[in-house]
């Protein structure tokens, strides 16, 4: 059942071949398959996601679509086995993040979205978090384009009442 | 709190007011707020209050009660250890992920440090419900009559009196729990008639926090009971041990935060429960652990009793005896410490009463009988000062209005 594959097509035109299996852990791209408007021959047009960032998807779900199948598998695993396997993605998962930019990290986040796989988007914000928690709000306001409103007394206010925060 | 946050608090009601950038712009479309809510959620409740003076938007956002919610949901879900104690006049607070110590095995902890609230006599400290700290016996221990109990949350760096007890009394005990079906945090407290042998709690009152100006509203308790220290909340309701006061005997008694009613565990198997038992919560269920050792628990202690209820109707306990490990005797050694509580299933965490430096606490795995010492690195070469550890400890960005 898993080895349908199907093909993606990322909005400048490049086309990736994925399992169905795979692909369904979009929740978007399993409703077309469900109401069946996938075509066997035709590649499903993705036109929020660029080649780049569909490919990270495609690495994303594929690892995962393997993941979900062990589970199922092997409810009795031991404890241990299951800590083990938990910590197999769990480094997986940082090796995946770790080398990507916050750039990618925020397109890879809508293209998530847009693609509606809840763990992904779960992953990228805990790891955007990750990335932003040590900043300054100068910082903050630079990544996010944030215009600072404050004037310069409000603002010395709100830094004396949290000043535990910037220690 | 200040009067610039309450004046922003009126920007921003509803989430879809919001729009928490100008535009960042990704892939040629705008980062929705629902993502960066997303984000914001998972950062530690440091960051949040670092983040506050971002914009007007984001610091009025952050207090929402939408964002607060949403927050809370998500630290709900990774509990952190607490450690609060005083010292040259300040009220200090460290935290740090609990799972490192249940999960990751780790034998060293580095804490982050919270706010510290200036205060310069003792009290103790309530269990902590929903991120906010309550202290109790300042009445006692600080040797102030007319003292206020003080409501604080460490994450948001937040603290208040809370108004006078209604009392002439010298004596009050207070809890504060969560009911999570109101979402409400209320403060529980009674005060003591202290004639000789016939203590006993009287003047029962409830105090709401967040809804309207602070109150204390009196109650009715129909059983008279002596309570102690050490109580636990578990799905809304306040556990703590107590002495009847007719038959002397030892009752559980539960304060449902919601209805502010009171219920009685008094039964063969209560009144056979040891003292001092600690309370638990074992996988929901109320459980307690008693130790053997007369007094305080050290390296000399050799056992653990450890109660479940495991019929609510009927509150059925069951009851093991767990033998410690031979390695006890010398981890623990002549250090004197209390039980903090379970964590999971099978996991007991016991703290020193005291800081020393190094200062270490005890993981116990209740299954393996395998038992760690866990140095808590952060907290500065201090020593001799009582230290208050909590488990289950939740970060919350609410404010207190």
């Amino acid at each position: 059942m898993s080895s349908n594959m199907i093909m993606l097509k990322s909005s400048d035109g490049a086309s990736f071949e994925i399992e169905e299996a795979a692909a369904r852990k979009s929740k978007i791209i399993a409703n077309m398959i469900e109401v069946e408007c996938v075509d066997e021959d035709k590649a499903i047009p993705l036109q929020n996601v660029t080649g780049n960032i569909l490919a990270l998807v495609i690495e994303y779900c594929n690892k995962h679509i393997v993941d979900d199948d062990d589970d199922v598998a092997t409810e009795e695993a031991s404890e241990e086995e299951e800590e083990a396997k938990k910590k197999k993605v769990d480094d997986w998962e940082a090796e995946f993040m770790n080398s990507m930019s916050l750039e990618t990290m925020f397109e890879l986040l809508l293209a998530a979205n847009y693609l509606n796989i809840k763990s992904l988007i779960d992953l990228v914000c805990q790891t955007i978090a990750n990335n932003i928690k040590d900043k300054t709000p100068e910082e903050v306001r630079k990544i996010f384009s944030i215009e600072n409103d404050f004037t310069p007394e409000e603002e010395e206010e709100i830094r004396k009442e949290n000043a535990w925060a910037f220690g | 709190m200040s009067s610039t946050m309450k004046k922003q608090k009126k920007h921003v009601s509803k989430e879809e007011d919001v729009h928490l950038t100008n535009g960042l712009q990704v892939n040629s479309r705008t980062l929705p707020t629902d993502l960066i809510v997303e984000t914001l959620s998972r950062l530690p409740a440091k960051s949040i209050a670092r983040f506050r003076c971002v914009s007007k938007n984001w610091g009025s956002f952050v207090s929402t009660p939408y964002f607060t919610n949403k927050f809370l949901a998500v630290s709900s879900a990774r509990p952190r250890l607490l450690f609060t104690f005083q010292t040259e006049g300040k009220w200090s607070f460290f935290s740090s992920h609990q799972s490192l110590i249940s999960d990751h095995n780790s034998s060293l902890l580095v804490v982050d440090k919270h706010m510290h609230v200036a205060r310069d006599y003792s009290f103790g400290i309530c269990v902590p419900a929903c991120g906010f700290l309550c202290t109790k016996d300042e009445w006692i221990s600080g040797g102030k009559r007319d003292s206020r109990m003080t409501i604080c949350n460490p994450s948001t760096g937040q603290f208040k009196y809370l108004p006078k007890v209604k009392t002439r009394r010298g004596q009050v005990i207070t809890y504060i729990g969560y009911d999570p079906i109101e979402n409400q945090v209320k403060v529980l407290c009674m005060t003591i008639c202290e004639k000789p042998f016939k203590f006993k709690a009287e003047e029962h009152q409830v105090l709401t926090l967040g809804i309207g100006s602070l109150k204390w509203r009196m109650i009715e308790c129909s059983l008279a009971h002596y309570p102690h220290n050490k109580e636990i909340c578990i799905s809304g309701v306040i556990y703590y041990v107590a002495v009847d006061y007719e038959s002397r005997k030892t009752v559980i008694v539960g304060f449902d935060v919601r209805n502010e009613k009171f219920s009685f565990i008094i039964n063969k198997a209560t009144e056979n429960l040891g003292f001092p038992s600690n309370l638990i919560n074992y996988k929901g269920k109320l459980g307690a652990v008693y130790h053997n050792a007369s007094g305080f628990i050290d390296g000399r202690a050799t056992s653990l009793e450890i109660w479940v209820i495991d019929d609510t109707e009927e509150y059925k306990w069951s009851r093991h005896i767990h033998i410690l490990p031979p390695i006890w005797r010398n981890l623990v050694g002549e250090t004197k410490v209390y039980i903090v509580g379970m964590i999971g299933t099978n996991e007991v965490v016991f703290s020193p009463y005291v800081l020393s430096s190094p200062f270490y606490i005890f993981h116990l795995n209740v299954e393996r009988n395998s038992i760690r010492k866990v140095e808590i690195h952060g907290i500065g070469p201090l020593r001799g000062q009582s230290i208050f550890t909590f488990i289950n400890f939740v970060e919350s960005v609410k404010l207190i209005m």
